[in-house]
């Protein structure tokens, strides 16, 4: 091959050609120089690739359409739906379940008259009792044992070597004092 | 009688007999007048008397000073609220710790032991009366000590003030006797 000399200007025919060989691209050269200098993807580019990934056949819409009726009417997604994301009832729900309830009413079981006799003694044996409480609270008012001195728990001057007898006493009578505090606030004074 | 009214009679009766069980329950807890006797009361009595047993096997093992040590621990111990019982059972303890400082000749710590007991008992009762006299038997022992240091005067000023307290061992006992007496023995 002869030598180029660089200072020659390519001919019409060569920049032709090269041209040529630019424009008709290449994917090797094009992924090559997208791996070492990626660029920006245009806005057009980038809408036709997403189109040409997601684009989905009229029997795949239909089919998402149908799935996505039934879920919208199934009893355990809506339960999902409704405690992820609550959201109000309409009118027409709400007024669907007060009916609802309201149509059960048919199905109360009748309450039998001996068990209604049952109620009605009950009921006056409970008001009888009440009664009987009120008027013991009222009537039979027993004073609490108090704090006081324990003077007259003893009847002459203390002597030495004694004092342990003494507080035997004292602990033994508030002792008493205390259990009879409890029945009377067991009401059974 | 319909349902809706048998319903009602339940509930006033109910509703009734609920209150009257409050009643008797809170029963006795009204305003004003001393402190009822409770569990704490009870406790503190219950620890006052252990440790007076502890003092008394102590002191039988001639251990006077594990004695007077047990009975710190009471006039030191937490004491639940004021109240009559709480002073006179601190106002014996007390009079019990100067008497077991005074066996052991401690005539000062005995002093302010006693001193400490009469804050607890201001008024003439035994619990006082005893006090006093613990306290004549100090100055007792302390004009004792005193003549035996040849300290004369002091000696005759410590036996004045223990039959001046002596004395009034006599009147706070007659006083109490009398009152007992002008209450018909009333216990």
């Amino acid at each position: 091959m002869a030598d180029r000399d660089d200072d020659v200007p390519a001919t019409p025919e060569e920049l032709a050609a090269a041209a040529r060989l630019r424009d008709a691209g290449d994917p090797l050269v094009d992924a090559l120089r997208a791996a070492w200098a990626p660029g920006a993807i245009d806005a057009e580019a980038h809408a036709a690739l997403l189109d040409e990934t997601v684009a989905l056949d009229a029997e795949e819409l239909a089919l998402a359409e149908l799935l996505r009726e039934e879920l919208a009417t199934d009893g355990a997604v809506v339960a999902l739906r409704a405690a992820w994301a609550p959201a109000e009832l309409s009118a027409a729900e709400h007024d669907a379940i007060v009916a609802r309830a309201l149509a059960s009413r048919g199905n109360v079981i009748a309450f039998p008259r001996a068990r209604r006799v049952l109620l009605g003694a009950t009921s006056a044996l409970a008001f009888a009792a009440s009664v009987v409480v009120w008027l013991g609270n009222v009537q039979g008012e027993v004073p609490l044992a108090r704090e006081r001195s324990t003077q007259a728990l003893f009847e002459e001057p203390f002597r030495a070597g004694e004092t342990s007898a003494r507080i035997d006493r004292i602990a033994s009578a508030r002792a008493s004092d205390f259990r009879d505090n409890r029945f009377t606030r067991w009401g059974a004074r | 009688m319909n349902d809706r009214r048998l319903l009602l009679l339940t509930i006033v009766a109910v509703a009734v007999f609920v209150a009257g069980v409050a009643v008797a329950l809170l029963r006795g807890h009204g305003p004003g007048g001393d402190p009822v006797v409770d569990k704490e009361l009870l406790a503190y009595l219950s620890e006052a008397r252990a440790l007076h047993h502890q003092a008394n096997l102590q002191e039988s093992a001639n251990d006077l000073p594990a004695a007077a040590r047990t009975m710190e621990r009471l006039v030191t111990a937490q004491q639940p609220h004021a109240g009559p019982e709480v002073d006179e059972v601190l106002a014996d303890a007390y009079a019990r710790l100067a008497e077991l400082q005074l066996r052991q000749d401690a005539l000062d710590p005995a002093a302010k032991a006693i001193a400490s007991g009469l804050a607890h008992a201001p008024d003439p009762t035994y619990f006082r009366g005893h006090l006093v006299e613990v306290e004549g038997l100090v100055e007792e022992a302390r004009a004792t000590r005193l003549a035996d240091a040849g300290k004369l005067e002091e000696a005759v000023a410590a036996r004045t003030r223990a039959i001046s307290l002596l004395e009034e061992v006599v009147k706070i006992q007659d006083h109490v006797i009398k009152s007992t007496l002008d209450d018909g023995g009333a216990r």
